[in-house]
């Protein structure tokens, strides 16, 4: 049984349907990512998966039980939400607290996910005075106060500025490693494309893929590598006289169906200095457009 | 405390808006009741109740529980309010719970402030004061009243999610409304009822409504509330089904009402009024007056409506399992009272105890005459008490006792002897009720009925009972029927194996038993009077406080009070021994019937 399963579930607001005939499963010990641009259905769906929208039909369950019938919701689910919002006049330790009484969590817990989400600096301060980014590690700490199976994320990146996102990618690898199902979505391929085991790729309330990052977003191109070197012509000729296509944005050069391996090898051959070699995910964003793209 | 209140209580706690609802409803009372203390001459122990009974904190609380609920949509927190708690109802139930307890701790703090500064204010004045149990008694109002605000208030902010429309609605639209349709109810609302009393310090005598008119707003606006959040709660229609389902008797009665007496309502809604009322409703009948009876599900009422033969329309059904439906369903009924008892043509209206029929009597001008015989019943009676046009009570309930409910002297009627002396008037005891349930006549028959306290014999538990069961049941020359009130209880009592014990094993005639039985020991009040006025012996084992009844009882002897089983006297009942007095219940529907000028 998957920690979160999606069963042909529906969606109409008046005459928009906004999730038709959505199904997919969440596994244990793994990041999923929800992506799709914006307007997709990926928030009705999540809503309707937390029980804040009812399905015009289907449904979206945690392992078979929907979210009002768990026992404990938040010792079981952890949820922000893309609208996570506090009383500005409430201090994040008191938020917590008020978590914690509602969901009967031992109060130790709130310092400790204070402390996890680095907002033990905070802790007593209003939450008026918070930034987007501290607002979205308090929304964490909320999540994380019950310690649950299976952790839901609405676009968690929003608002983080670089250092934060990759906190965020940290948190959640790290949580998938300890066992628990992770979903995260999001409409910026790049952003999750590091962090995510699988993809669950949907557009205007369709399912378009899902499976493993590289199955549903590889496509038939294969790997790709961006290459910087001293002499770069050089190093582009040789690449070419082997057969890959190269092309260049200005700086590096991109290299098709080669890793990065391959790429330093030929380089070594040709003794040509690198200045930066590392894997490019190129094709996922032509994959993910073309998969997204077509009835727009 | 469920840990939803806790967290609604927390919520409320860690935010200023609290503090600064008190200091602000602090100001304006400090300042409104200092000002007239120090301006005002002469006044009289009745004004100066009403000045701190003026409750300016009123719009505060309100403003409090509404934006304790709208404020959850205005601070988007209600997502992560519903994630805590997916149940709405439940979370409804838990705000409601939580801003009544803060309404009230708002109260009590503006009260106490404003009664230590008016009465400083007053006595260095020379005024009048009052004393220490008048202030309890204002104090006690003011709580339950801004009680009922903080849980109107979630309400409304349920119903109109902006909190400030919310107000605005309330105080342009539904208040005026109110004061338009049903004057006695909209003038005791926050707004204009707590400038009027500003304005006009002067009682106009009929200020003691306060409390149920708010109460019954409540049940209105409450049941809206739930109902608008949650479509699924309850189900509205099928409870109009039963009283659709009359239509046709409702039509042939108006028809027959033209020609003969009064259309007289009656309610029911505990086991104990079908025995009071039912001769009182034969005689109604028999004078040509037209009685209607609506029940209410509680206990045994409706079966022994069914019992006796008498119709009636059920309103307001059984709660079910979960504690928030119930007390939904208890809300529910005020209302759907009043739609009952609305274009029937009722002329008079007659409860015991019934608050429900009191309050929707009142808000469609039918006559109420409300009967007791317990005056220090729950809060529900003095709403009966105050909202009654006339109140009915045994004479030996002292009149002083019952003037702090609003009951003066031009709306309290006293009959003689007990309640139990008139309904038992035609009755004749089935004398082979003993024998059916194989008891030696012989031997003392001593009836015994336990406290209504399940748990009583179990911790923290009175050992009075239990003695009083090995005393009798160990005795050879005793037969002790034991009447259970429960399954519990009666497993208990059959555990205990003692060889002088029969325990009933269903529901029996107990009046029968009691009028047969050589002694009565009971914790019941009922069973005691029922004993008292049959003539039979009885012990009274009630930890309660006794009311005037009982003390007149106790004084005459006709109840003795059991603190010891020793003290239990087993003799034989002789011919002649224990006289039953009985009393005629005309002379109750004479006190009723002139209820109606």
């Amino acid at each position: 049984m998957a920690a979160v399963e999606i069963r042909d579930l529906h969606k109409q607001f008046g005459k928009v349907n906004a999730v038709e005939g959505l199904s997919f499963d969440v596994e244990a010990g793994r990041v999923t990512g929800f992506l799709g641009p914006n307007g997709a259905g990926k928030s009705t769906t999540l809503r309707a998966l937390l029980g804040l929208v009812l399905p015009t039909s289907g449904t979206a369950t945690f392992g078979g039980s929907r979210y009002e019938e768990l026992d404990r919701p938040s010792a079981q689910v952890g949820a922000v939400l893309e609208d996570a919002a506090f009383h500005p006049g409430r201090t994040a330790r008191n938020h917590l607290r008020v978590l914690a009484v509602a969901g009967e969590h031992p109060p130790a817990r709130v310092d400790e996910v204070l402390a996890a989400v680095g907002l033990t600096e905070a802790a007593n301060r209003r939450v008026k005075g918070f930034s987007m980014g501290m607002r979205q590690r308090l929304a964490i700490a909320a999540a994380l106060l019950g310690d649950p199976e299976v952790l839901v994320l609405d676009e968690p990146t929003n608002g983080l500025d670089p250092p934060g996102i990759s906190w965020m990618r940290t948190l959640v690898r790290h949580q998938a490693d300890n066992g628990r199902a992770v979903l995260v979505s999001s409409h910026l391929l790049a952003e999750v494309a590091q962090s995510v085991d699988d993809v669950v790729v949907i557009s205007n309330g369709r399912l378009r893929g899902h499976g493993t990052l590289e199955r549903v977003l590889g496509g038939d191109e294969g790997p790709a590598t961006e290459v910087g070197a001293q002499d770069q012509d050089r190093l582009a000729g040789a690449l070419e006289r082997r057969g890959y296509a190269v092309e260049s944005n200005g700086h590096n050069l991109l290299v098709l169906g080669v890793t990065p391996e391959q790429v330093g090898l030929i380089a070594a051959e040709e003794k040509v200095a690198l200045r930066l070699l590392t894997p490019r995910l190129r094709s996922l964003e032509a994959a993910f457009l073309a998969l997204t793209g077509d009835d727009q | 405390m469920s840990p939803l209140v806790r967290a609604e209580l927390l919520k409320l706690r860690t935010t200023r808006t609290f503090v600064a609802l008190v200091a602000s409803a602090l100001a304006l009372s400090l300042l409104v009741v200092g000002l007239t203390a120090a301006l005002s001459n002469n006044l009289t122990e009745r004004d100066v109740r009403e000045l701190f009974t003026a409750d300016f904190s009123g719009l505060f609380i309100l403003l409090l529980g509404i934006m304790g609920m709208a404020g959850e949509w205005r601070h988007r927190t209600i997502t992560s309010t519903f994630l805590a708690a997916p149940d709405r109802l439940r979370l409804l139930t838990a705000k409601t719970l939580s801003y009544a307890a803060a309404g009230a701790a708002l109260s009590l703090i503006v009260t106490l402030t404003i009664m230590a500064i008016g009465t400083l204010i007053l006595s260095t004045r020379g005024e009048t004061t009052i004393g220490v149990g008048d202030l309890a008694d204002v104090l006690w109002r003011n709580l339950v009243v801004a009680a009922l605000f903080g849980s109107f208030g979630v309400g409304i902010g349920a119903v109109v999610r902006n909190q400030i429309v919310g107000l605005l609605i309330f105080t342009a639209a539904v208040e005026p409304t109110l004061l338009a349709v049903a004057e006695d109810v909209g003038r005791y609302g926050p707004t204009s009822g707590a400038p009027n009393a500003l304005l006009e310090v002067q009682p106009t005598g009929e200020e003691e409504q306060l409390p149920p008119a708010v109460a019954l707003l409540v049940n209105l606006l409450g049941g809206l509330g739930l109902r608008g959040r949650r479509r699924a709660a309850a189900p509205p229609r099928s409870r109009l089904g039963a009283l659709g389902r009359t239509q046709a008797g409702r039509i042939a009665s108006a028809l027959a009402w033209a020609e003969s007496g009064m259309r007289v309502w009656v309610d029911m809604s505990a086991p104990a009024h079908v025995l009071v009322l039912r001769p009182i409703i034969a005689r109604l009948r028999d004078a040509g007056h037209e009685v209607e009876v609506t029940s209410r599900e509680y206990t045994q009422t409706q079966e022994l409506l069914k019992l006796h033969g008498i119709d009636h329309t059920p309103i307001g059904r059984h709660g079910g399992a979960s504690r928030a439906r119930k007390l939904v369903r208890l809300m529910q009924r005020t209302p759907m009272m009043r739609r009952f008892g609305k274009r029937r043509g009722f002329e008079l209206a007659l409860g015991h105890g019934s608050y429900d029929l009191a309050m929707a009597a009142r808000s469609l001008g039918i006559p109420e005459a409300n009967m007791h015989d317990y005056e220090f019943a729950v809060t529900q009676h003095r709403i009966a008490c105050r909202l009654a046009t006339r109140v009915i009570f045994p004479d030996s309930v002292p009149a002083e006792r019952l003037r702090r409910f609003g009951v003066g002297p031009e709306k309290l009627f006293q009959y003689p002897g007990l309640k139990e002396e008139y309904y038992l008037a035609d009755f004749a005891p089935d004398p082979g009720v003993l024998e059916r349930l194989g008891v030696d006549t012989q031997r003392v028959v001593v009836i015994v009925r336990p406290p209504p306290d399940v748990s009583l014999y179990h911790r923290k538990s009175n050992p009075l009972f239990p003695q009083v069961l090995f005393r009798l049941g160990t005795e050879a020359q005793v037969h002790a029927v034991v009447l259970p009130r429960t399954d519990a209880q009666r497993s208990y009592v059959k555990s205990l194996d003692l060889p002088s014990v029969i325990v009933a094993e269903r529901a029996v005639e107990a009046q029968s038993l009691v009028a047969l039985a050589d002694l009565v020991v009971s914790a019941g009040g009922t069973m005691n009077r029922e004993a008292a006025a049959l003539g039979t012996p009885v012990y009274t084992t009630y930890g309660g406080r006794l009311g005037g009844v009982d003390e007149a009882l106790i004084r005459s002897g006709r109840l003795r009070p059991l603190t010891d089983p020793r003290a239990l006297e087993l003799e034989k009942r002789g011919a002649g021994n224990g006289q039953a007095t009985l009393r005629d219940p005309s002379l109750l529907v004479d006190l009723i019937l002139g209820t109606v000028k």
